[in-house]
């Protein structure tokens, strides 16, 4: 086996991104329409995941995690440049995420809020918790 | 495309079925203190997409409903902008390309300033809308086919 150097993990999401990406022409042009669908909406969520990466957050479903709230209240949710995403499901997650941290003046933003309203591909996840409206909390210890 | 000339009913804000979306989330919000303000606050940007769509795609809407868990069973607003919030949008035309996909997202959604809320729509030609509402008719379960928001009345 060959070992290879490890890789950022912004470039990590990026390049399989990029994958689904082909594998979606591919299966577009095979007549596969409802798998060119799947690998291009998983391209589109692993782009989103490269620069959530890329500004050093962990990709959902990594970071979720306890916070404690300064009201004292426990709360498990993604610690986020907004306080918290506290919904576990990872495919709203990375949208909500990725809209937090993008720059707005760029080209891209303009086609990632088409894309995002696209209704989205629910995963099965945990019942959620109803956020509470404190402000943004510190990791516990 | 050749468009017949025919006299067609206005695409007008449906009173009734705006009244019962707003009842909807009333027993899911039964424990949230900020019930209020968050359907005043959602009923608002929802409108504002409502005229837009009037506006600028009059001409190719024959329908807007609300769908979804939303619509049928009502949801937490607290839980928003994470749960589905989502419009089906009917038109008039027998295909529905990409490009009034994104025509939609652009001068509708683009700048709403929803991200606490996170509107997303789907479009559905008018016989794609039909067979739906007549497999919900057949299974009994009316309440599937979703909730009027705008609709062609006389």
């Amino acid at each position: 086996m060959i070992s290879s150097l490890p890789i950022r993990e912004d470039r990590k999401w990026y390049y399989l991104g990029l994958r689904h990406l082909r594998m979606a022409f591919r299966l577009m042009r095979s007549g596969y329409a409802d798998g060119a669908v799947f690998h291009a909406y998983h391209g589109y969520e692993w782009v989103l995941s490269a620069l959530i990466a890329a500004k050093g957050y962990p990709v959902p479903p990594e970071g979720w995690t306890t916070l404690r709230l300064p009201t004292g209240r426990v709360v498990q949710a993604y610690p986020s440049p907004q306080g918290m995403i506290p919904d576990h499901n990872a495919h709203k997650a990375r949208i909500v995420f990725f809209d937090q941290l993008a720059d707005r003046t760029e080209s891209y933003y303009r086609d990632f809020n088409r894309l995002s309203r696209r209704d989205s591909v629910k995963a099965s996840a945990p019942p959620k918790i109803a956020p509470c409206s404190a402000t943004p909390a510190r990791p516990t210890p | 495309m050749a468009h017949e000339h025919v006299a067609v009913n206005p695409l007008r804000v449906h009173k009734d079925g705006i009244a019962l979306l707003r009842d909807r989330p009333r027993d899911s919000n039964l424990a949230n203190p900020r019930f209020d303000p968050q359907q005043e606050r959602l009923f608002e940007v929802l409108h504002a997409a409502l005229r837009r769509l009037e506006t600028e795609f009059a001409d190719e809407i024959e329908k807007v409903v609300a769908v979804g868990d939303w619509a049928r069973y009502g949801m937490d607003l607290r839980n928003l902008p994470f749960d589905d919030v989502v419009r089906l949008i009917v038109l008039r035309q027998r295909e529905r390309p990409f490009s009034l996909y994104l025509q939609i997202a652009d001068r509708v959604f683009a700048d709403l300033g929803d991200d606490d809320i996170l509107f997303q729509f789907r479009l559905a030609t008018l016989e794609e809308w039909q067979a739906g509402a007549e497999s919900t008719r057949q299974r009994r379960v009316p309440d599937a086919a979703g909730i009027p928001l705008l609709a062609r009345t006389g």
